[in-house]
């Protein structure tokens, strides 16, 4: 609430008028700014910190690129969520393009992905054939993920990947091994 | 990169920017150019001859007035909503299409009365070739189309389909007026088929060439 208040003391019309005539210290203090109220913003919407992140900066060129259609008679608020619902919808409609909201439970295949493999065991078996299938830079992703134990972050600096290609990449893998493991459970 | 890095950039590379006209001015602008073009246009191609006599009929101008009406609406709307905050008057999203009911419920009453057997005749006009009429509304809607879709390009759209849908009913709606001075055929008929149809199905349109031209 607290914060609201602040927000809601500071000159945005003011400031975003000395920006547009080209002051740049302002500028960013005004982004610094519109950067903490959508941080409150996205993180009541977005589940990842990483997404939250990269949405904030997209918002944030946006912002940048769209600043000139801003006029400072208005309130500078609406101006502003407005192109931060826009691009909010925008990264959703690409997360989820296929329409997969549902993430597999990998768990009931991840203990397995470690077993040795002389080890005898239906469901080792199976993990294997599953992975074994799919690409070898999906297959590098899951191992990276949930044998090494890295972050989503972590895997794409590895790879030269971003940390939203990573998670594509990881969840149209977890859909081929569930479409495969399901159908030789069945 | 992380924020606070990200926003340096940002201010780093800012430099002054020209606002944007008042979606008023905009508007105003546009229109302007399309009158001189439109007017310029009928009187190349040459006015009908029964224009005079046509101005003393009431329901020749209401049709007049409101179309041109929708059209200086509907061009208004383009511009507000070509901005990411659709200038703060999201209350005025519809009207056009209000205006423009307006006008096909004054053409559906004028033709009920005037014909003995109403629905027989739509359906005897979508057996005509009249659609010469829609092609030269979608002709002369060409060159005032481009400039307004190119105002718009030049703001942010975050409603891109309904700029684009407005965009296209201005243009068609100027359009649909100058034809009414040029072609001197007023069955209600063939203007609710070959007219006002067309430029309904042409404002769909519109959204989906909205949605490609206006993204950023």
């Amino acid at each position: 609430m607290a914060k609201t208040k602040e927000s809601s003391l500071f000159p945005f019309e003011d400031i975003m008028r000395q920006a547009q005539a080209g002051d740049q210290s302002a500028y960013a203090s005004l982004l610094k700014e519109v950067s903490l109220i959508l941080k409150g913003y996205l993180t009541k919407r977005v589940n990842s910190r990483d997404d939250v992140e990269d949405i904030i900066q997209e918002i944030l060129l946006s912002i940048h690129n769209a600043r000139h259609t801003y006029d400072t008679s208005r309130p500078f608020l609406p101006w502003m969520f407005a192109i931060a619902q826009f691009r909010l919808v925008d990264f959703l409609r690409r997360h989820y393009r296929q329409g997969e909201r549902e993430m597999v439970d990998f768990e009931s295949i991840e203990d397995h992905l470690a077993d040795d493999v002389t080890e005898e065991g239906d469901a080792t078996e199976l993990a294997n054939k599953a992975l074994a299938l799919l690409p070898p830079r999906q297959r590098h992703i899951l191992h990276l993920l949930h044998v090494e134990g890295y972050t989503a972050k972590e895997t794409g600096e590895k790879l030269g990947m971003s940390t939203s290609a990573v998670k594509v990449a990881a969840h149209r893998a977890y859909k081929l091994v569930r479409e495969k493991f399901k159908g030789d459970v069945l | 990169m992380n924020t606070d890095d990200f926003i340096s950039e940002l201010a780093k590379e800012s430099k002054a920017v020209k606002p944007l006209l008042p979606a008023v001015a905009r508007t105003a602008l546009w229109i302007g150019f399309s009158l001189a073009y439109f007017i310029g246009l009928i009187l190349v191609l040459g006015v009908r001859a029964d224009v005079m006599v046509k101005f003393h009929e009431g329901i020749f101008v209401a049709e007049i007035l409101l179309a041109g009406s929708v059209g200086i609406l509907a061009a208004y709307v383009a511009c507000c909503a070509c901005l990411p905050d659709m200038n703060q008057q999201d209350e005025l999203r519809f009207t056009p299409f209000v205006l423009f009911s307006i006008l096909v419920v004054l053409l559906a009453v004028a033709h009920v009365n005037a014909e003995t057997d109403p629905m027989g005749s739509l359906f005897l006009q979508c057996l005509t070739k009249g659609y010469d009429c829609t092609w030269h509304i979608l002709l002369f809607s060409l060159i005032p189309g481009v400039i307004l879709f190119f105002m718009m390009w030049r703001a942010a759209a975050v409603h891109a389909y309904w700029a684009g849908s407005m965009a296209v009913l201005a243009v068609t709606s100027f359009g649909y007026v100058a034809m009414r001075f040029l072609e001197a055929n007023d069955v209600v008929a063939h203007i609710l088929i070959w007219h006002y149809f067309p430029m309904l199905f042409m404002a769909l349109l519109g959204m989906l060439i909205g949605k490609r031209i206006l993204r950023w």
